[in-house]
């Protein structure tokens, strides 16, 4: 929201500041535009007029008098001439059409040179003693106040172009003044924009301190309660535990058949509630990366062929037996043995649990160029393609319609997915509700761990 | 009436002074003359041309003389950092300009338009001209006031 408001700011600024480049470049032409003292402009030009008929009427007099020669006559009317070319020319010429003055004096003054033009060229070293000169002057001195009024005139429009201008600059000094006032409001704004989002940012770093601190606080709570759960809650357990397992025993003499199913009771429950209290004891480690790999390059096929009594005999009471096919030879993984026996016990005591009676849990085991695939096959209920992105979360556990009692914690899998991923593995899972499910934990072939573990090194 | 028109065509084609006559003069920082030129003595310089616009004629004219910078120099007259020029027109038209310009720029002291000597009437016989249409900057009034048509002299005053 800041951040388009400040491009939009920024955006007006740059509109602004060319805008004022714009003015500031009109000022500069119409400054130029104005006559004041140049000695190149109309006014002078036609004033230099009026000078040089006045230069040239001094100079017949003086002839007349015999006191100049017709060359400087003829100097003289020669200036005249040039000058009433240049204001028939170029710019002087289109400043006066400008101007709109009435410029017929000057055609007319022209004209009169011009028929003269023979009499002044011809003018004898000698004083004529016709009129022809007398008259010419006559000619001229009619010519002093139209020159007069003519230069007032141009004197006149250009002041008053000036004054236009000078208005046009006037307006101009307005726009620029109103023009510099909103740049200065758009830095104002730019500069609120910048405390503005400053203070979000310690706003939002305050925030982020106080989430840490709840974080922090909440790391210290739970720790709390796994320092509760193990010492407050397992260690009563491990006495009921021993207590009843004793009173089971027969330590206390034999008890009446009713009391026994009840005793049964308590320890069935006391050891599920065991086994929860070490799976988040176990699930909290794995988490907290707080736990040790005592890895070793191990025979997969062996080693799930020496757990494979252990999971028949576990399997037996659910009326369901293993099977092992291993395809390969020397599926050789770098594991935690130890770590290893938990995953493997994990996913076939829950295949176990979820197939039905009678039914078998295959485990196949093969071996690609650097992977080896152990898949553990149930054929029981099958787990919901919606829960399937879910079983590995912690404590989460599908909604099963089986009336069974599994038994479970909810935290398993996560162990299961947790332990094999700190092996370097991963864990998927296929499943079709009522046909079964298929778990495959893919670890590398130990010889690729070892190789890339050496490209780490290097 | 006819004897009229020639009579203003022979004034037209005449120079307004002849080529041995003195029409320039380089006057001296103490005021005393220099050197002065007759148009041969100025045709006898190495001349430049080019064609150039000003705010005096319609389109554009090839001008053609000495560059005033020659001439100067011709007349050894010292040339020091920060002079000033006060040129004089026949029509006593008077400017005060920097001889740098001089330096800076090609100007010449014109004494030829379109190949044409330039009469009196028609600015001459000398028209200092500057290359404007080679340089931007020189369309500019204070430039404008530099184009001095009817040369007569040229004095470095300080």
């Amino acid at each position: 929201m800041l951040r388009k408001l400040r491009i939009l700011v920024l955006g007006s600024l740059f509109i602004l500041l060319a805008l004022i480049v714009l003015s500031m470049t009109s000022v500069r032409e119409r400054i130029s535009g104005l006559d004041g003292g140049n000695p190149t402009g109309p006014i002078w030009f036609v004033t230099g007029i009026e000078y040089d008929l006045l230069q040239l009427e001094l100079e017949l007099k003086n002839y007349t008098l015999g006191r100049s020669g017709p060359e400087d006559v003829n100097r003289r009317f020669d200036i005249l001439w040039s000058r009433l070319i240049v204001i028939q020319k170029g710019d002087t010429a289109e400043k006066l059409d400008r101007y709109q003055v009435d410029r017929t004096v000057l055609d007319s003054l022209f004209a009169m040179l011009k028929a003269n033009d023979s009499l002044v060229v011809s003018l004898p070293q000698q004083i004529a003693q016709d009129s022809t000169v007398r008259d010419f002057l006559d000619k001229i001195v009619t010519y002093n106040s139209p020159l007069r009024n003519l230069s007032l005139d141009v004197l006149q429009a250009s002041s008053r172009a000036s004054k236009i201008r000078r208005e046009e600059l006037a307006d101009i000094n307005t726009q620029s003044t109103i023009l510099t006032g909103m740049v200065v409001a758009a830095f104002v704004v730019l500069g609120a924009l910048q405390i503005l989002e400053t203070a979000q940012t310690k706003r939002s770093l305050k925030e982020k301190e106080r989430l840490l601190r709840d974080a922090t606080a909440a790391g210290v709570a739970k720790s709390q309660f796994i320092s509760v759960m193990n010492h407050e809650l397992r260690t009563p357990l491990t006495s009921i535990r021993g207590a009843v397992t004793l009173l089971n025993a027969g330590a206390a003499g034999a008890f009446p058949d009713k009391a026994k199913r009840l005793l049964d009771m308590v320890q069935k429950n006391s050891e599920q509630l065991s086994l929860l209290i070490e799976d988040i004891l176990e699930i909290e480690k794995l988490m907290a990366g707080r736990f040790e790999l005592r890895t070793e390059i191990v025979d997969m096929g062996a080693l799930i062929a020496d757990e494979l009594p252990n999971f028949n005999a576990y399997a037996k009471a659910s009326d369901v037996t293993v099977v092992l096919n291993t395809q390969t030879d020397g599926a050789l993984v770098e594991v935690d043995t130890k770590r290893m026996r938990q995953v493997l016990s994990n996913l076939v005591h829950n295949a176990v649990k979820f197939s039905r009676p009678g039914n078998a849990v295959h485990i196949d085991l093969t071996q690609s160029a650097d992977e080896v695939v152990i898949a553990i096959a149930d054929k029981g209920i099958g787990i919901p393609d919606d829960a399937l992105p879910k079983i590995f979360d912690s404590f989460y556990q599908v909604d099963s319609s089986d009336s069974r009692n599994t038994g479970g914690t909810g935290l398993g899998l996560s162990i299961v997915k947790n332990l094999v991923e700190a092996m370097r593995g991963n864990v998927s899972v296929t499943s079709q509700v009522g046909q079964g499910t298929t778990f495959y934990v893919v670890l590398p072939v130990a010889s690729v761990v070892a190789q890339s573990n050496m490209q780490a090194a290097e | 009436m006819k004897h009229l028109y020639l009579a203003a065509a022979l004034a037209f084609a005449l120079p307004a002074t002849g080529f041995t006559q003195d029409i320039l003069s380089v006057i001296g920082s103490d005021g005393s003359p220099v050197k002065t030129y007759s148009m041969d003595q100025l045709d006898a310089l190495e001349q430049t041309t080019y064609v150039t616009k000003n705010p005096y004629i319609d389109d554009t004219s090839e001008f053609s003389g000495p560059l005033a910078r020659v001439v100067l120099a011709d007349a050894g007259q010292d040339m020091p950092d920060g002079a000033q020029l006060r040129v004089t027109a026949i029509n006593d038209y008077k400017i005060d300009m920097p001889l740098t310009d001089f330096l800076d720029y090609d100007v010449i002291f014109a004494t030829r338009r379109d190949g044409e000597t330039m009469s009196l009437r028609e600015k001459g016989p000398i028209w200092i001209m500057y290359p404007i249409s080679d340089h931007a900057e020189l369309e500019d009034d204070a430039i404008n006031n530099r184009l001095v048509w009817q040369l007569k002299s040229i004095q470095v005053v300080e």
